[in-house]
């Protein structure tokens, strides 16, 4: 863990981004709360939450209202169809039509996105993709009921590489019933691809889900990042905003920032005062955290 | 974009971010949005004048600026679900606030019939009248201090800031002639002893004040209070309070020892039922307020957000036998 931050430190100087999405940037679900997956760690309860933008013209307007609020961008998001895909290529129209009509940023959750697909998006203006990597074939089944292979998530990431957007992919902690399966290797996989960051993320409690009362163990946090740091050097870890929830959010923080995590979303308060307490840099940004800290996305009247 | 600070628990409770919590709020957490320091200047306090501490903090509370229409619409469906039961509107000291503060009221009236609580600072009469018209539910006016003389150090003129105790009585005072329902805020490990934080929610009783009890928490960046934090102390002021809010025992009932509680007035078997029930310990304040998390963390809860379960009331006991003295 030690190595690893200093790794991390030695890139970035002392420093962390802390995202906050609330004020600017929505989420956006085109398929409302309808999936076709039913995942085990889901149920689709985690797209009740979102705004409903099931036809381009919806997802235009809600932009529109957004934008002239004054947000930031939006994560243009939904459930899967049964062989795990998000139906975003359906709305790059709409999307294109955003970027050029807003100011937004825009970005997609795709799921497995085919080359063609890519660059339709690429075409839009999409500013960036997140992926969900699996990197255990029997998690993706268990969990997803996904029939798919490595070469699956390989050709997606591939497809988004060779496309040249935007992307940052994203890991699951636990996601196999709270237990590391695949997490290690899914490093591996992603590994070769054009990344800004890769978000760590992890299973959540959600109530009403098969897995609502399974947490994964915070250790698994330190060795998912300590890995990603010294696989992609280069490259900001982040924790992302779904893991786990209530006391181990501030356990997985702590282990998190000691293994050289650069940017946390929703930091628990405890991370904010270890932050201050160990001389960190500490800025917040209104967006999704997979996208890189920015002057323009900086949350102002948070700081002293 | 009209904004509005809210705590990072309540927008997750209203679906604005991603987090689930082991004790999520029953009430919305709000704060009118400044990105100025308050022009006031308490000392324990994140956003005083003087203080350098982060602008968002209220107590250990993350209240985040975030889209004021978005979160009275999610406060309205979250209210008719019952995810939610009150909205408190915390205040600051600074040009505006007046209008930020009943355009937010409006606004929420406009949308759903969720009760509202307000925190101020003593208002005059008029405006007490204009929020009651409104439809406020509660005023509240924290008092903060036990004591006049700590009252002084920590928020008037020994602070370098504006407020007097005697103001702060009289606009108690003031408010319960024209709202129902009237509370005020204690923090407990000030400085002041046992005797004088259960004296004065033994008055305020009297006068149909209401008195929530808060845990002094160190900000970084605020001016420290130089006090030592003690459980025991909390738990003390908990419990007699208690026993006075639900009209077990008088204040005058309780016998003390150079500040320190002696007797509480009830007879051991009757106290013993009292603190095994565990409600003592919960969060007080307005109905349905369990802020988690405001004072507390993981490792030490003063107030519960939630009831207090069998081995926490073991712990409790152990902690309302601890004196280190005040």
């Amino acid at each position: 863990m030690q190595t690893s931050r200093a790794l991390t430190i030695k890139r970035s100087g002392k420093r962390l981004n802390f995202y906050i999405t609330s004020e600017m940037f929505q989420s956006v679900s085109i398929t409302g709360s309808q999936c076709g997956l039913n995942c085990k760690h889901c149920g689709g309860k985690l797209l009740e939450r979102l705004i409903p933008c099931m036809n381009p013209d919806t997802l235009i307007d809600t932009a529109k209202k957004l934008d002239s609020k004054g947000a930031k961008g939006i994560l243009v998001t939904g459930g899967c169809d049964s062989a795990g895909k998000v139906p975003v290529t359906g709305m790059s129209d709409a999307i294109r039509t955003i970027k050029d009509t807003t100011d937004l940023i825009v970005i997609a959750h795709t799921g497995f996105i085919t080359p063609e697909e890519a660059y339709v998006l690429k075409d839009s203006e999409l500013d960036g993709i997140g992926f969900d990597v699996v990197g255990d074939m029997n998690t993706a089944n268990r969990v997803y009921g996904l029939d798919v292979d490595e070469n699956d998530y390989i050709s997606s990431l591939d497809a988004l590489s060779n496309a040249d957007i935007m992307l940052f992919p994203h890991i699951c902690v636990g996601l196999d019933g709270g237990r590391m399966k695949g997490e290690l290797h899914a490093l591996e996989m992603i590994k070769g691809h054009k990344v800004t960051t890769i978000v760590i993320t992890g299973l959540m409690p959600v109530a009403g889900t098969e897995f609502s009362e399974i947490k994964p163990d915070p250790i698994d946090f330190a060795r998912v990042i300590t890995e990603a740091v010294k696989i992609f050097p280069e490259t900001p870890i982040t924790l992302g905003c779904a893991r786990s929830s209530g006391r181990d959010r501030e356990l997985i923080d702590h282990l998190a920032i000691e293994s050289g995590v650069e940017n946390i979303a929703i930091p628990t308060q405890y991370a904010v005062r270890y932050g201050a307490n160990h001389g960190y840099v500490m800025e917040y940004y209104g967006t999704c955290c997979g996208l890189p800290p920015s002057d323009n996305t900086r949350i102002p009247g948070v700081g002293s | 974009m009209k904004k509005v600070r809210a705590s990072l628990g309540t927008l997750a409770v209203l679906g604005m971010e991603l987090m689930i919590m082991d004790a999520p709020p029953t009430t919305a957490y709000l704060q009118i949005y400044t990105d100025e320091h308050c022009h006031a200047n308490c000392l324990f306090c994140s956003q005083a004048k003087e203080s350098k501490g982060e602008l968002k903090h209220i107590a250990r509370g993350q209240y985040m600026p975030a889209d004021l229409d978005e979160v009275v619409r999610r406060l309205g469906i979250a209210f008719e679900k019952g995810y939610l039961h009150r909205a408190c509107i915390q205040t600051a000291m600074y040009p505006g606030m007046w209008n930020d503060t009943t355009h937010l009221v409006r606004e929420i009236t406009k949308t759903c019939s969720i009760p509202i609580s307000l925190s101020v600072f003593p208002l005059d009469d008029p405006k007490y009248n204009e929020l009651q018209r409104m439809g406020l539910e509660q005023l509240v006016i924290p008092l903060d201090a036990a004591t006049p003389a700590l009252f002084d150090r920590i928020k008037g003129a020994g602070a370098g800031g504006p407020f007097t105790w005697d103001n702060h009585i009289d606009g108690l005072k003031r408010a319960t002639r024209i709202f129902q329902n009237v509370g005020t805020h204690i923090i407990i490990g000030l400085g002041e002893t046992d005797k004088d934080g259960i004296e004065l929610v033994g008055k305020f009783q009297q006068s149909g004040i209401g008195s929530a009890l808060f845990a002094y928490t160190r900000l970084p960046g605020t001016r420290w209070v130089d006090t030592k934090p003690d459980i025991g102390h909390y738990r003390r002021v908990q419990l007699a309070s208690y026993l006075i809010r639900e009209e077990l025992v008088n204040f005058e009932d309780m016998k003390f020892d150079n500040g320190m509680i002696m007797d509480f007035g009830l007879d051991g078997p009757g106290l013993e039922a009292v603190i095994s029930n565990g409600e003592a310990f919960m969060t007080t304040g307005c109905s349905h307020c369990n802020r988690p998390y405001a004072t507390e963390t993981h490792e030490m809860v003063y107030n519960y957000p939630r009831p207090v379960e069998g081995s926490e009331i073991i712990r409790i006991k152990a902690q309302l036998e601890e004196k280190n003295g005040i």
